[in-house]
């Protein structure tokens, strides 16, 4: 994705919700994408598989899939990408399914979709592969059971497997685990780091768990009010990061280490994207803003190998959390 | 000895399952299922545990919002349940609760002056210029600026609203809150805020909080002692150094495992993952209810006999057959 600018149109006037994004997922790696609420980070993954709202316009920007543009791709065209090579899954597991038929219907659907030119019989084995992969053990019952009677645990993989049902390249999971319980959590972190090993999938798992993303991601993006701040390993991203405001999230979270500590925070609020602030749009909230942040949003650049920040004035002080 | 401000003794909360034309009831979903514990005057104390452990209906039990089927809640020498509803409601303004979504537990047709003014109305004889007075000492106690008196609650953020709430809840100077997942539906920098806001709050009025929440960061950063819930029941209590540096029941030491850390770098494979979920508190598990998903399963005596909640060392007690009762 390169340079991506998404604007909507609402009543109040326009929401400038994608502000130039720009990032790359590789093959069989997992990006974490990692923001918090409203800065964009599901508009991003909805603008991949183009679905999102009409109210929406695309105003600049590039999105490939293998050097292939799929951005200005036919609806026709996207039909043989959107599922087939591209997947998404949700945050509520349960309003993804269907209530009223079996799950084993909802599965078969969307493999017959897939698979054309396979049987009844084929399709139900596809099926039963499907279910195994994601490690739901007796798929011929599990089949016939409906929705509500699986638990959340089990209605993601569900969703998963449906979702691997095409010859998926790339999955994108927004907030998979969210509602979810943390013992829950755990298993499915670990099927999904097991499905990228074995399929070499590649995922962009957008999240607000800094945790998370820390446990399963390769490289990482953090994201604020609709523009990539910053972006390189997992590693580097929590030993030395460098952009003000990935620095003040990292500090941010609260764990027992910190205990009788007052607890780091960033000052204000995340701005309204119908009125973000002028240039870099931390600045109204950047201990380290001087003044061409407020002229001019800063370019991501290239400040270390693979380590990319946008920002004017990089805290030079070396940092450790706090 | 430091003064027990709140004492639960074997409290039950059951609810009933009706089916059919009559509404007969059928079963009895064992939300808190034999619950004991005191909570001491100025400590945090913690409750963790997942999504239907009963956690949030004990903490409902100990304030009478859910009515409890059995036990007692004594509450500075009165037990609380079996009190009429005209000394409950005296009494309510010692002990009041802040809720997760600020935005669900704020009228959006009252202006944040009216939100504050509410329990100064039905508690005290206060003037309305007095009440204005006191509402805006207590915006400022939170961090609320003077000019948000007559906002409504659609135009605060999720932090600001959830200071009007805490602000609301100290109102009539109650000695007792519960905290039920104040931070679980803030940003994570906003968080931090509100949880150094709670931090103060507590030292400067010398208030006692029972935290409820399943962000285990948040309790071993907050808490003095801390009880996990599993099915309605207790099944590990102690101080927060033992429960989080050495836990004793399988069932924490899974749940505690099971939390990606940003500040820990154990890698996944020396989790602990349990089996499936947790199972439906209507039809609980016979024995320890945590046998079928327990990684230490000893055998037939998990499944058979019921543990106890039994003291293990120092303020710890455990409720597992791993460790027997001396």
């Amino acid at each position: 994705m390169q340079d991506l600018i998404v604007s909507f149109h609402t009543l109040d006037g326009v929401v400038h919700a994608l502000d130039g994004v720009t990032f790359d997922v590789r093959k069989g790696e997992i990006l974490g994408l990692v923001g918090e609420t409203g800065c964009g980070k599901s508009a991003t993954g909805l603008a991949i598989l183009k679905l999102l709202p009409d109210n929406s316009e695309v105003v600049k920007g590039q999105i490939t899939l293998e050097g292939d543009d799929i951005l200005h791709k036919p609806e026709d065209q996207m039909v043989n990408i959107r599922g087939r090579k591209i997947a998404m899954i949700f945050q509520d597991p349960a309003s993804s399914l269907n209530p009223v038929f079996p799950i084993g219907r909802q599965l078969l659907d969307v493999l017959k979709i897939h698979n054309e030119a396979t049987d009844e019989n084929g399709l139900r084995k596809l099926a039963h592969e499907k279910l195994a992969l994601v490690e739901l053990p007796d798929p011929e019952s599990v089949m016939e059971l409906y929705p509500h009677e699986l638990s959340g645990g089990m209605q993601q993989r569900v969703i998963m497997a449906i979702a691997l049902s095409g010859s998926t390249m790339l999955l994108i999971a927004d907030e998979p685990t969210t509602a979810l319980d943390v013992t829950i959590q755990a298993q499915l972190l670990v099927l999904l780091k097991k499905l990228k090993e074995t399929l070499g999938l590649s995922v962009l798992l957008i999240t607000h768990n800094l945790g998370v993303v820390r446990e399963l991601c390769g490289r990482i993006a953090i994201m604020y009010a609709g523009s990539i701040v910053e972006s390189a390993t997992t590693d580097r991203i929590f030993k030395n990061p460098l952009h003000p405001y990935t620095r003040g999230l990292i500090s941010s979270v609260v764990t027992g280490r910190l205990r009788g500590t007052v607890l780091h925070y960033i000052p204000g609020t995340v701005p309204s994207l119908l009125h973000p602030p002028s240039g870099c749009r931390f600045h109204p909230r950047c201990g380290y803003a001087i003044e061409p942040c407020k002229q001019s949003r800063p370019e991501l650049l290239e400040v270390e190998d693979g380590h990319f920040v946008a920002c004017y004035n990089m805290p030079k002080e070396p940092w450790w959390r706090t | 000895m430091i003064e027990t401000i709140i004492e639960i003794k074997n409290l039950k909360t059951y609810f009933p399952i009706r089916s059919g034309l009559l509404q007969r009831t059928v079963g009895q979903v064992k939300a808190v299922d034999g619950v004991d514990l005191s909570i001491k005057k100025g400590e945090v104390f913690g409750l963790v545990g997942e999504s239907g452990s009963g956690k949030t209906t004990l903490a409902r039990s100990i304030i009478r919002l859910v009515e409890p089927t059995s036990g007692q809640v004594i509450f500075e020498g009165t037990d609380i349940l079996k009190v009429d509803r005209k000394t409950l409601k005296r009494m309510r303004k010692d002990f009041q609760i802040v809720f997760q979504n600020p935005f669900l537990s704020l009228n959006p047709r009252m202006t944040v002056r009216n939100i504050i003014a509410e329990p100064l109305r039905a508690h005290t004889e206060m003037s309305e210029d007095e009440i204005t007075r006191r509402a805006l000492e207590l915006m400022r106690l939170v961090g609320l600026m003077d000019e948000q008196l007559w906002k409504y609650s659609v135009e605060l953020s999720g932090g600001q609203a959830q200071r009007v709430c805490v602000a609301r809840a100290l109102t009539l100077n109650p000695s007792f809150v519960v905290l039920d997942e104040p931070t679980s539906s803030l940003d994570v920098s906003v968080q931090a805020q509100v949880l150094n806001l709670l931090k103060e709050l507590q030292k400067e009025l010398g208030l006692t909080y029972l935290l409820i929440t399943h962000d285990l960061g948040v309790v071993e950063y907050l808490a003095n002692r801390v009880a996990v819930m599993y099915l309605g029941r207790i099944v590990e209590i102690g101080n927060f150094e033992e429960v989080f540096r050495d836990a004793a029941h399988p069932y924490t030491q899974a749940l505690l495992s099971a939390v990606p850390n940003v500040d820990d770098t154990t890698p996944m494979s020396s989790r602990i993952i349990l089996r499936g979920s947790v199972p439906s508190p209507a039809n609980p598990p016979t024995g320890c209810t945590f046998h079928p998903r327990c990684h230490k399963y000893i055998g037939d005596v998990c499944r058979d006999v019921e543990p106890l909640l039994n003291p293990l060392s120092g303020t710890r007690k455990v409720s597992c057959h791993l460790y027997p009762a001396k």
